[in-house]
Parts: structure tokens; sequence; C-alpha cells
């Protein structure tokens, strides 16, 4: 397929492969971080961990929205979701996700009318077309997907739609970049940076994390060979000594993002103070909620939530995974007790999850046999 | 463009409006879940444990407290305010020698249970504080001092791990808490609780 099979050419990878072994200090290991679930999904399904130097370790970061979210919300969103009223709807892959009462999609066998949609327009025409119930939508990632939900709200603004609200749960990847680079367990060599967050935000926004913190950052595509060059550019510049941020993906990204997205974000949301992530704790101005001019639309202001923090199962290690410093096999549950089809943990349930990646593309049984030989 | 999305990354924390904020939500948050940790001891269990510790003490028996880590800081801390109160009282962590010498030549498991054996007396009270509650020397630090006869006291949290299951434990409390900084602030309430009604000398 055109525009796609160049960017899987067995030949160019192995030729990528081959340059990144010559950037290579010997006796040195390079630990790279990807903060984008959609890389941790090409990484696995490409095995790019296996064509890649033993040196150079791939630590999978906090990228996949759904995995960050901490339980309390799902309890929250259940709270929301079982009144009798209410119609819910919420991305596919989130229904799985478990609470500390169950998920949405044991609250839809309980009898919530709780639907899977592909985009926040698919709830606002099934709130055009139920003018008797009231429609909330469980809005879900990062600055990616937070431009859909902003053009939603100005249309049933603009269309005057009162029977559908928004539950917002969009973070911002930025500051959890920052808090990883805070945290005294990890220690990287440089970051792959997310190529559809920066589509809407651009590159400059990542320029702290060479500046203050001195480590590269290549903001990459999603197809194998991007993934590969990404890797190499940013070797690239530890061999040169230089810190900066570079895009690789320059056929989608630019420099100053998306200001049309940027724009609809800026009049709908504005910044919590606070914001509880799954694995990193509370992050400051981490994540997104309605502006005042939208309360209407709320459904945080409209529904009463119980709001309440809830721990992880102890068996549940997926912190540690989000914040790469366990892999997904290292965790006691992986694969035995926690599985696609009965998660324990978030990052089992999307298929950008870490947890999920390495049990779909067959990690866990290469692993095994590695352990039995 | 993205000023409004990452305001930090330009001002640093210069706002002092944003870090007064930050500062009150962090502190009320932190002050909100060790208060829920606090309300959920059980203080007939603290009277029970109290009054079986008093009841050694004055048949002249000490204090004899252990844990790891910032659980060692909170054994040297109940030790002291035991001495404080005028009852007999020893950290298994204040010797360093013998917790190194221990820990190199026989194993890190052993370095409660080694220094028991010959420390131990009828009337003892062992008190093990293990923010898991599975530590193998804790568990092994235990079973020695029930062995020799001691009473035995914990305080975990998490779920208690293996010291729940330990059925001849003659006083557990566990704070269930996954947050180890939380938790072991209600450590602290929980033994200073126990001294409190225990009384001085």
């Amino acid at each position: 397929m055109r525009y796609v099979d160049e960017y899987r050419s067995g030949d160019v990878a192995r030729k990528v492969t081959a340059e990144i072994e010559t950037l290579l200090e010997p006796g040195r290991s390079y630990k790279v971080m990807e903060v984008c679930g959609g890389h941790t999904h090409t990484i696995y399904k490409h095995g790019i961990e296996d064509v890649l130097p033993e040196p150079v370790d791939l630590i999978h970061g906090p990228g996949c929205p759904v995995c960050v979210i901490p339980m309390g919300r799902v309890d929250d969103a259940i709270a929301i979701a079982e009144r009798p009223e209410v119609t819910f709807t919420t991305f596919g892959d989130m229904m799985r996700v478990p609470g500390g009462n169950g998920s949405l999609l044991e609250a839809k066998a309980r009898s919530a009318d709780v639907r899977m949609v592909y985009s926040p327009l698919d709830a606002l025409k099934i709130a055009r077309q139920n003018p008797d119930r009231e429609v909330v939508f469980f809005a879900i990632g990062f600055e990616t997907t937070a431009p859909s939900t902003a053009l939603t709200l100005l249309r049933a603004r603009d269309e005057e739609i009162l029977n559908f609200s928004v539950f917002c749960n969009h973070v911002t990847i930025i500051p959890a970049i920052r808090a990883i680079l805070d945290s005294p367990d990890l220690r990287l060599d440089g970051f792959i940076g997310p190529g559809h967050v920066s589509t809407v935000i651009g590159t400059s926004p990542y320029r702290f994390i060479a500046r203050d913190y001195g480590k590269p950052l290549v903001v990459a595509g999603f197809e194998p060979l991007d993934v590969l060059q990404s890797v190499y550019m940013i070797l690239q510049q530890i061999a040169d000594g230089r810190t900066e941020v570079e895009n690789q993906y320059t056929r989608v990204v630019r420099e100053s993002g998306n200001p049309r997205a940027l724009e609809a974000i800026a009049e709908t949301m504005e910044l919590r103070t606070t914001f509880e992530w799954r694995g990193l704790g509370f992050i400051s101005q981490s994540a997104l909620k309605l502006r005042g001019e939208f309360a209407d639309w709320d459904a945080e202001l409209r529904y009463a939530v119980p709001g309440v923090r809830v721990a992880d199962p102890k068996a549940c290690q997926c912190g540690e995974v989000l914040k790469g410093v366990i892999k997904p096999w290292e965790c006691k549950v992986f694969g035995t007790a926690c599985t696609p089809e009965r998660p324990i943990g978030t990052c089992m349930v999307s298929s950008e999850g870490a947890c999920a990646a390495y049990y779909n593309y067959g990690r866990f049984q290469r692993r095994l046999e590695t352990v039995e030989a | 463009m993205t000023e409004f999305l990452y305001p930090f990354l330009e001002r640093g924390e210069t706002d002092l409006a944003t870090v007064l904020a930050d500062v009150e939500a962090s502190t009320t948050r932190k002050g909100d879940d060790v208060i829920a940790l606090r309300g959920s001891i059980d203080l007939q269990a603290v009277a029970a444990c109290a009054a079986a510790l008093r009841e050694r003490l004055e048949h002249g028996g000490r204090l004899i407290a252990f844990g790891n880590g910032g659980s060692s800081t909170d054994a040297q801390d109940v030790a002291l305010d035991c001495l404080a109160r005028g009852w007999p009282a020893v950290c298994l962590t204040n010797d360093v020698a013998t917790v190194t010498a221990v820990g190199n030549d026989v194993g890190y498991a052993n370095v409660f249970a080694r220094q028991l054996i010959p420390l131990a007396r009828q009337n003892d009270v062992a008190l093990a504080i293990s923010t898991s509650g599975s530590s193998a020397n804790i568990v092994a630090g235990l079973d020695e001092a029930h062995r020799r006869g001691l009473l035995t006291c914990a305080v975990t949290g998490y779920d208690g791990g293996r010291l729940r299951e330990l059925p001849w434990l003659d006083h557990l409390f566990v704070v269930e808490s996954d947050y180890v900084p939380r938790l072991q602030e209600a450590h602290a309430t929980v033994y200073h609780l126990v001294l409190e009604v225990v009384g001085a000398r």
C-alpha cells in the first residue's frame, strides 16, 4: 500500500539498525522512553525491540490515556452512567477499564444505558435524536483528542443541545513528562516524542526537556521506520553531545502545531489545579476541565459524583509499568490473573497499553521460552 | 499558542497565586488522607494491646521494637518514647555493627531473629513495624519471638501482608493504604496511642 509500505521496508530497517550500531559507545546502555501509546503499539506489533541492539532499551511511558485514568474516575463515570435518565457514551476501550466497583461494561450488564461511540460527535448525534434522554460523553485522552471534544462542545452550544454533557478527563502530556524527569526512579537518555499530540501542540513545548533536563527528544511518526529513525536521531544527538528537540514526523507535525485545534481547546477548556494520574499521583496543572461558559454542558456540575480516591489492587503494578520502572512481564499478575479478557489493571485493557501490547504480540510466550531455555 | 496549556513552562514557579493554590491543594489532600487513615484505627484493639503490654512491662519485661527503613526509625521512636515513660525498651536497628554483621555473614532475613535469640527474655514484648507486612526479616523476627514466648505485636500497611496470615500473632494493626508516607504517619499514631494508654511507670 502506497505511503505505508515504504515505511515498513525490512531492508531499510536493517540499514538503520546497522547505523544505530555504529553510534553506540562500548559498555554503555541507552534507555529511551516513548510517551505515546501509539508508539508502544507499533514497537510490539512490528518487533522493533527485537531488531534494536541489546544496549538500547525502550521504556514505555504513560502515553496511553486509558491507562493513566485512576480507578476513582471510573467509579465516578459509573455513578453517572447508572442514573436512570442518562445515556452514557464512551470510547470502546474505556468500557472494560476496571474501577473500584467494576467496569462500565459491567454497569451496562446491570442495565445502565452505556453505549460505545467512535467520536464525541456520535454522542451529540444520540443526544439530538433522543431529546428525552440525558446523553453524557466520557471525554478522555491527551491533547490529541481534546480538540474533538472541544469542537463538539462548540457545536452543542451553537445548536443549543442541552441534553448533552461532557465528563471531562482530558490530560496533558507535558506535565507528565516533567514528573517523570523529576522522578528519582528513572535514568533516561532520551525521549521519543508523541506524534499525535505534537500534531496539535507542535514541537516548541518540548524545549524545556532539552534546555532544563539535558535530554534529547525526537517527535516520531507511527510506522516502524519512523520509530527506528527516531531512535537513530536520539543516539546521534547523544554521540554528538547535543540535546535538542528534533522532528522526525515532518510530514505531519509543524513547530507551531494546529492553531485551530488549540483555539478550540482554549475556548472551551481550562486547566485544573491538579489531577490524579495512575502511577504518577497528583500532578499540578496536568488536566483540563470545561470553562465556566460551558457549565451547562459539564457533567461534573450536572451530576453528583462520588469523587473518591480508590487505591489500585495491590497485585496490580500498572503504576510501575507506566513509569517504566518494570517491564509488563515483571508484574506479578501479568498473563495469569491479568489478561486482556479479564484485566486487573488499565495497561492490559487498551491496545495502546504496554501490558496488552506485550500480551497480544506474543512477548509473554517468547519470554517464557527464553526462561525455559 | 500553548501558553494556556502549559503556563508553568515559561513562568516557572514565579506565579505566586498558582504556587500557593498548589501548596494549599496538596496540603489539604494529604491532611484529608491521613485523617481518614487515623480515623480507621481500632481503639479497642489499641486498648487491648496497651493493657497486655503494660502487664508484661510491670512483670519485668521490655519492649523490643524493629523495622526496616522508615519503619526502623519508627521502631527507634517507639523504643525511646517507652524509655521516656520509665519502661525498659530497645530497638533492634540501633546496633549498626550487629545489623551489618548478621546481614553480611548470615543473611539480612536473620538480622532481627538472630538478635532476639540472645536478647529475648520471658515477659518481653516484640513490636514489629512494616509497611508491607511481608518483609522476610520481620516475619522471621516475630516467629522467633513467638517461639520464645514473647507477646507479639505488629503494625503494618497495605492489606497486612504475610503478617495477617500468622494465626498466633497477639496484636495486629493494619493501616489499609498503599501510600507509604501516609500509612507511616498513621503507624506513628498507632504506637503513640498505645504508649499513651500504657502510661508512665
